[in-house]
């Protein structure tokens, strides 16, 4: 069983189109949406949800205010800046260290689960799915991203999947670090433009340093030769191989609004290319790629 | 003055908004909290030069006070400390800084150093000052480069702050003591679903905003019926436009080279700055 | 010598699990008198450091050697230096595993690390750096690393 991350360091480079059009030609795909921020792999795959399981964040500190003998302490001991004049705590600013609790000389301070989100087990018309929902504001979702990937694991282990493709996070912080940690192989997605040479630089840097495996695509990369060009130079410098160029085309639009993948809308330039990409993919990974 | 521009979905033009949009009037700063991916910096301000390195406290063990008892590894909610049965070890990126286990340290062992985990920069171009963030590759956590940015930043005059894509830590991190959001947003099935994730973390956090539409386009209404049913006030739309997407892939603020938007956004900057539209 | 190894279920029929972090409980067998128990993995369910918190426990119930299937860099960097055995890419029952053990069909993971080809990266782990230095050790190329055991496993066979 392999597990591919697809990521871009830059957001909206076209890492959930790709990854849909890939689940759509992969042999017995699990899926798994790591973008706990902004999942969006759900609106091309349509999935049915079987089970839902809560999923607790950092702890969050709570001051009983009657027990509260306005001492300070805990406001003193924060970090965090999390606890105001009227010793009631910030949620979004509290980390939930427990500081307050071990210097609150009355016990009014204590440490509480809290429920940050969900995490979902859904079918989809190519395999199992899991995804989640992260509530607005709540933190730890390096953590949610965990717990997403080793539902997947588990899901490719009971159901005999071959492949857990992950869409991935953008950004190189913890979300990202959790979404490719141990994985084959990481495909990045890049755009040709100066920021997107900035995102790939440092999706790449944060591959590496983890010891991943990783290789780039360029998308809509007909838009500015140029800076396609660019890319592919600065990725063969680091011996990061540059497996395709992906054309602009609308049906990645299209296909978007028909709540569908690029492979299924048609047989348009960007299918066919990602058709490619899959061989390739599947050729390095070691996987069946007779479907 | 702080208004953020900020958008659900990664890519939907939050830098383009926020770069123009300082460029066009005077006297804003322009602060990129993009931490992990500072691309601002690509349009207004180049490689900058260093205002200073952020830091982290991180928790180090004085081994001959140690009496290996164990305490600190218990007490740490982030794993960060083990207890071997000969030493002590310290995972510093899991490490928050918080300082519990020197709290609960009954031999004083434990103390704290300061330790790198990214840099601040600032720069200039045009009629605008910008600072940014970046956060090492490797580190985990953006929020506190972020925290520190706005710190340095200050509380005065008008400033525009470039938040990272998404809904979470560094993106409150970002909003915190905004007085006004403003949303960015493209009319695709993505555009308006992650929009209404970010919509929703503006109510929990009663920041007050308004949307901007980029490459714009004729979606049949879909992103219209949302705003509309959502009460969110359209402060500008722009087309999906090549010359525009060329500009950026060239790396050039478009209010630049076309007088209609630099009007345009120079009476958004207005609005922003007088608090007209709060 | 005590062995812990990740599991789910009772006994010597039960079944290994791969990541070591978040596994379910470890089955703890003293090999010398064949008694087991199952502990319950009370790192499973925490926020970052899982890998980390599951060593911990493991070294505060004195375990000697760990049979698992995949081990994390922290976890890892935390079970050698405590002097634990760790042996990875381990499948099956509890008791396959101990039959492996015996026969010495397992490879340590440092064994592995030091085998691997010289382009795979060097381990440099975060946890040893207690200089407060950046942190941008490298990670260990762990492809190569399994495709190289894999072709030894089949060597063996054919020997």
């Amino acid at each position: 069983m392999k597990q591919l991350v697809v990521v871009s360091g830059k957001g909206g480079t076209g890492k959930t189109t790709v990854t849909a059009a890939l689940a759509a030609l992969a042999h017995q795909p699990v899926l798994a949406d790591c973008d706990v921020d902004a999942p969006d792999l759900h609106l091309l795959l349509e999935p049915q949800i079987e089970s839902r399981e809560e999923f607790h964040g950092l702890k969050v500190a709570d001051i009983d205010t009657e027990a509260c003998v306005a001492c300070d302490l805990c406001i003193e001991a924060c970090r965090f800046g999390a606890i105001d004049e009227n010793f009631v705590v910030d949620r979004a600013a509290c980390e939930g260290c427990g500081a307050c609790v071990l210097v609150c000389p009355e016990g009014a301070a204590r440490l509480m689960e809290r429920v940050s989100g969900e995490v979902l087990r859904s079918r989809t018309r190519f395999g199992p799915m899991v995804h989640a929902h992260l509530r607005a504001g709540e933190e730890a979702s390096g953590k949610l991203v965990s717990a997403v990937r080793a539902r997947a694991v588990q899901a490719a282990e009971e159901n005999g999947g071959k492949l857990v493709l992950i869409d991935g996070p953008p950004g190189v912080g913890c979300p990202v670090i959790a979404a490719i940690t141990g994985v084959d192989m990481a495909l990045v997605v890049a755009e040709p433009t100066p920021s997107g040479r900035q995102g790939l630089g440092r999706a790449v840097e944060v591959a590496h340093h983890f010891g991943v495996h990783t290789c780039a695509v360029v998308n809509r990369a007909d838009l500015y030769f140029q800076e396609a060009d660019a890319i592919e130079d600065w990725c063969r410098e680091r011996g990061v191989e540059v497996l395709h160029r992906l054309p602009y085309d609308p049906a990645a639009t299209e296909a978007m609004i028909e709540a569908t993948t690029v492979i299924e809308h048609g047989d348009g330039p960007l299918a066919r290319a990602i058709g490619n990409l899959w061989g390739e993919l599947a050729a390095i990974m070691g996987l069946d790629n007779s479907e | 003055m702080r208004v953020v521009v900020a958008s659900g979905k990664g890519g939907t033009g939050k830098t383009t908004v926020a770069v123009n949009l300082a460029l066009s009037g005077a006297g804003a700063l322009l602060l990129d909290c993009d931490v992990e991916e500072p691309d601002g910096h690509l349009f207004v301000g180049g490689e900058g030069e260093l205002v200073e390195d952020v830091t982290l406290p991180v928790a180090r063990v004085d081994k001959y006070a140690c009496t290996l008892c164990g305490e600190c590894a218990r007490a740490c909610q982030y794993n960060a400390i083990a207890v071997l049965p000969e030493h002590v070890m310290v995972f510093d990126q899991l490490c928050h800084g918080c300082g519990v286990c020197s709290i609960v340290c009954p031999e004083d062992a434990i103390f704290e150093e300061p330790r790198r985990i990214g840099e601040l920069r600032r720069g200039n171009g045009g009629s605008v000052d910008m600072m940014w963030g970046v956060l090492d590759v490797g580190e985990p956590m953006a929020t506190p480069v972020i925290r520190r940015l706005k710190e340095v930043a200050g509380d005065n005059g008008f400033q525009i702050l470039a938040a990272p894509p998404g809904t979470a830590c560094p993106v409150v991190e970002t909003l915190r003591g905004a007085d006004y959001c403003v949303l960015v947003t493209e009319p695709t099935p993505f555009g308006r679903y992650d929009l209404s994730l970010a919509v929703d973390l503006l109510e929990e956090l009663q920041v007050p905003c308004g949307i901007i539409v980029n490459r714009d386009r004729d979606d049949g209404g879909a992103l219209d019926s949302y705003l509309r049913q959502q009460g969110l006030e359209v402060l500008m739309r722009i087309p999906d436009s090549l010359e525009i997407a060329r500009l950026y892939a060239k790396g050039i603020p478009f209010t630049e080279e076309m007088p209609r938007w630099r009007h345009e956004f120079r009476q958004l900057f207005e609005n922003l700055s007088k608090g007209s539209l709060s | 010598m005590k062995v812990a190894i990740p599991s789910r279920g009772d006994g010597l029929s039960a079944s290994v699990e791969r990541q070591f972090g978040r596994c379910s409980s470890f089955l703890f067998v003293d090999t010398e008198t064949m008694k087991w128990k199952v502990v319950p993995n009370k790192a499973s369910d925490q926020p970052g450091g899982a890998g980390i918190a599951a060593a911990q426990q493991l070294i505060d119930e004195g375990a000697e050697v760990v049979l698992a299937g995949e081990v994390g860099l922290n976890a890892y960097d935390v079970l050698s230096n405590a002097k634990i055995r760790v042996y990875g890419e381990v499948t099956g029952t509890v008791e396959d595993a101990l039959e492996m053990l015996e026969s010495g069909d397992l490879e340590t993971l440092e064994t592995r690390a030091l085998e691997s080809k010289p382009e795979a990266k060097v381990p440099v782990h975060q946890g040893t750096r207690r200089d407060g230095g950046r942190g941008r050790g490298r990670g260990r190329g762990r492809r190569g690393r399994r495709a190289r055991s894999r072709l030894q496993a089949e060597n063996r066979q054919e020997v």
